[in-house]
């Protein structure tokens, strides 16, 4: 289904993470002269500076094509339809260019060429579609921008293209249910929350089949992305938010929106049980979901029950963050359970170490050492200052 | 890393066992690290901290306590930097190891912190108009020897950037009456002689061989602070002869310097620099919308014969 040779991009991901390991010698020259000598780059992937310069220049280079088109196109009347049958041609042919020029010939891979044209073309289909149906029918525009987003997405494993398609999604989910009368602005937070499951567990169940890191780096945004769009649906702000905006609720100290008490648990409940499970589960994707939406939701609570000391707030949260962070920095002091403060990459990691490690995990876990002195200076400062407040 | 790929390079014989395993225990997260997770933590928590407690001492400035407070930040302050003595590596002309994987934070935290105490002190107890200068050099001073004591390049920024300040103070606060056009000039060109004093100051420690490693920060700042001061001076000041001249060799000498380091910010700012001298002195001579166009078309190419040609600089540093 995609559209890169799969050999050639199994090269370059070897290609790539052999360079990384060199770096941080893992592996030795000798071992990198031969790796490269085996897996030949066959794919055009240059880094960010020439992508962003590569994509500009495509930009310029199809605007100036386009406008030498308009030029002529403007002596001659063209009634609209005419336009969007051109702007659906032109998508078409910029895309075909892509596969079959740039990527099947020329292989290029995310070089900033291919992102210019899979672009462009998205925007002329998608105009040109709008344009056809008269933009009378928003679903039929937003069914086109999904369907060609979400090829996009599988077939040159895009990731803005994959982020536009699940945000597609959302929206078509999103306008139906609020446009339904009666039941269905208050069904939205619960359909937000069936979706991003399933949405989820289908992400996780395919990426299990990826044979491809540049599918796995896909499938993982969209997997953060569902999380995102998970916690959203059941955070307490944007319910009472859009409760205002979409039923015209009228809301004041006394009154709450319906289902307040479960609102709030679950803006409380969803950060912690990301955080945990993404420690568990050693879901990277996941923990990090939970701590960004750990600070969404200390937002959230501020926003309605701000006491107005945001000094303090500042403040109380900052030491809350060393404190964890300094607590558990001194408990993985050694490797527990493979659980690292180190990089992994890091030397005090070698080979030797780590499966030292690995076999004492199986061992009772030595008494830990008696803190030294110093050390709880970072967390004790506190403490220190307390009691020279008391003069 | 997909798993598979250290089995297959495994498999050809291409690493050996050992390198196998523990790549593959990286891979199938075996080896979980919190590296990055924990650091961002605690260094989110540094800043909301020090934001929280500047923003407190702002609040009540002028209420009872002052004493209280004063001595709560500076014990603080006095705690971290306590620490960082007693755990601090041995004084080392090169890069040093830091003991602890908390010890640069925390090295942080005490820079922050004394800022926030010299602040306080100075405002509460009006030494503003005659002492603030003497104090942020001072402070400046202090943080400079924290930075090499300690081996810590985010306080060389900090100390850095208190000199500046240091410098501005002196015009605004002493000069403001008298500010006339000259002197207002006179910021600029405050900046472009402190831009070069720091780039040389910088240039001579490299010389020496004294941490080379903040080289990149002093010629960083510096050349911000020369780039930007002579080219508002070239916008505002009608002494073009002078400063057209002085712009030119000075993205000239980045140029040579970041080619020397291997730096590609500083290619970037010589570059960036240099074509807006360039563009602003055109502006002033060429009217022809014609040329102008070619001009543009000439820039577009000239960039991409940049990215190219310095792409070996973007790859090692991007």
């Amino acid at each position: 289904m995609i559209a890169y040779n799969p050999d050639l991009l199994t090269n370059l991901e070897i290609l790539k993470h052999a360079k990384g390991w060199k770096n941080k010698n893992i592996i030795d020259d000798a071992q990198w002269q031969e790796i490269s000598a085996r897996y030949k780059v066959g794919i055009y992937h240059p880094n960010y500076f020439i992508r962003l310069s590569l994509f500009l220049a495509t930009l310029t280079a199809i605007g100036a094509v386009f406008g030498l088109v308009t030029l002529f196109m403007s002596a001659v009347d063209l009634s609209s339809d005419a336009v969007a049958w051109l702007l659906l041609f032109f998508g078409g042919a910029t895309i075909v260019a892509l596969d079959r020029i740039f990527v099947k010939q020329m292989f290029h891979f995310k070089s900033g060429v291919t992102e210019g044209l899979l672009y462009t073309g998205i925007l002329s289909i998608v105009i040109g579609a709008g344009l056809l149906s008269e933009f009378r029918d928003e679903y039929f525009t937003a069914f086109v921008l999904l369907a060609i987003t979400a090829t996009a997405a599988i077939r040159y494993l895009d990731l803005i293209s994959t982020t536009l398609a699940m945000g597609t999604l959302m929206w078509i989910l999103f306008h139906s249910l609020s446009e339904w009368e009666g039941m269905g602005a208050q069904l939205l937070p619960f359909a937000g929350m069936v979706l991003s499951m399933i949405g989820w567990s289908v992400v996780r169940r395919y990426k299990h089949r990826a044979t491809l890191e540049a599918e796995v780096d896909c499938f993982n945004l969209s997997e953060g992305l569902w999380l995102l769009t998970f916690y959203a649906s059941g955070n307490y702000l944007v319910v009472r938010e859009l409760s205002v905006a979409l039923l015209g609720m009228q809301l004041n100290t006394d009154s709450d929106i319906p289902l307040a008490w479960l609102f709030y648990a679950f803006t409380v409940i969803v950060p912690l049980s990301f955080i945990y499970a993404g420690v568990r589960l050693r879901n990277r994707i996941m923990l990090w979901a939970g701590l960004f939406v750990l600070g969404f939701s200390a937002f959230t609570f501020k926003y309605y029950y701000s006491l107005g000391h945001h000094e303090i707030t500042l403040t109380a949260g900052g030491i809350v963050l060393i404190l964890a962070a300094w607590i558990a920095m001194r408990y993985l002091r050694e490797p527990r359970n493979g659980f690292t403060r180190e990089s992994v990459f890091d030397e005090s990691l070698g080979n030797a170490h780590l499966q030292a490690f690995v076999i004492a995990q199986t061992l009772p876990t030595k008494p830990s050492e008696t803190p030294e002195g110093g050390i709880s200076g970072g967390g004790g400062s506190f403490g220190g200052g307390g009691s020279s407040g008391s003069f | 890393m997909l798993p598979k790929y250290p089995s297959r390079l495994a498999d050809d014989n291409l690493i050996t066992e050992e390198q196998r395993s523990r790549l593959s225990d990286i891979a199938t997260g075996r080896v979980f690290s919190l590296y990055y997770e924990l650091r961002t933590v605690l260094y989110l928590g540094i800043l909301l901290l020090t934001a929280g407690l500047g923003y407190f001492c702002y609040l009540h400035i002028s209420q009872a306590g002052h004493i209280v407070i004063i001595l709560l930040l500076s014990s603080a302050t006095v705690v971290c930097f306590l620490y960082a003595l007693r755990k601090g590596p041995p004084v080392t002309l090169i890069r040093a190891i830091p003991p602890t994987p908390y010890f640069d934070y925390v090295v942080l935290l005490g820079a922050l912190l004394m800022v926030c105490v010299q602040g306080y002190v100075q405002i509460q107890f009006g030494w503003l108009s005659d002492f603030m200068e003497y104090a942020t050099l001072g402070t400046a001073v202090f943080l400079f020897l924290i930075s090499y004591r300690f081996d810590h390049t985010g306080v060389l920024a900090i100390a850095i950037t208190a000199l500046m300040s240091f410098w501005s103070i002196a015009l605004s606060t002493t000069k403001w009456y008298e500010a006339d056009f000259l002197e207002v000039a006179g910021l600029e060109n405050r900046a472009i002689v402190l831009g070069l004093s720091l780039a040389v100051a910088g240039l001579l420690l490299h010389a020496r061989g004294i941490k080379r490693h903040f080289t990149i920060t002093y010629l960083n700042l510096a050349s911000l602070l020369f780039l930007s001061g002579a080219f508002v001076s070239l916008i505002s000041d009608e002494r073009e002869w002078f400063y057209i001249p002085l712009m030119f060799m000075g993205c000239g000498g980045l140029w040579y310097l970041a080619l020397k380091l291997d730096s590609f910010l500083l290619l970037f700012y010589a570059a960036v620099y240099g074509y807006l001298t360039l563009t602003v002195e055109l502006s002033r001579i060429l009217h022809d919308p014609f040329l102008w166009y070619f001009y543009l078309l000439a820039s577009c190419g000239g960039f991409v014969y940049f990215i190219i040609r310095y792409r070996k600089s973007f790859r090692r540093k991007a």
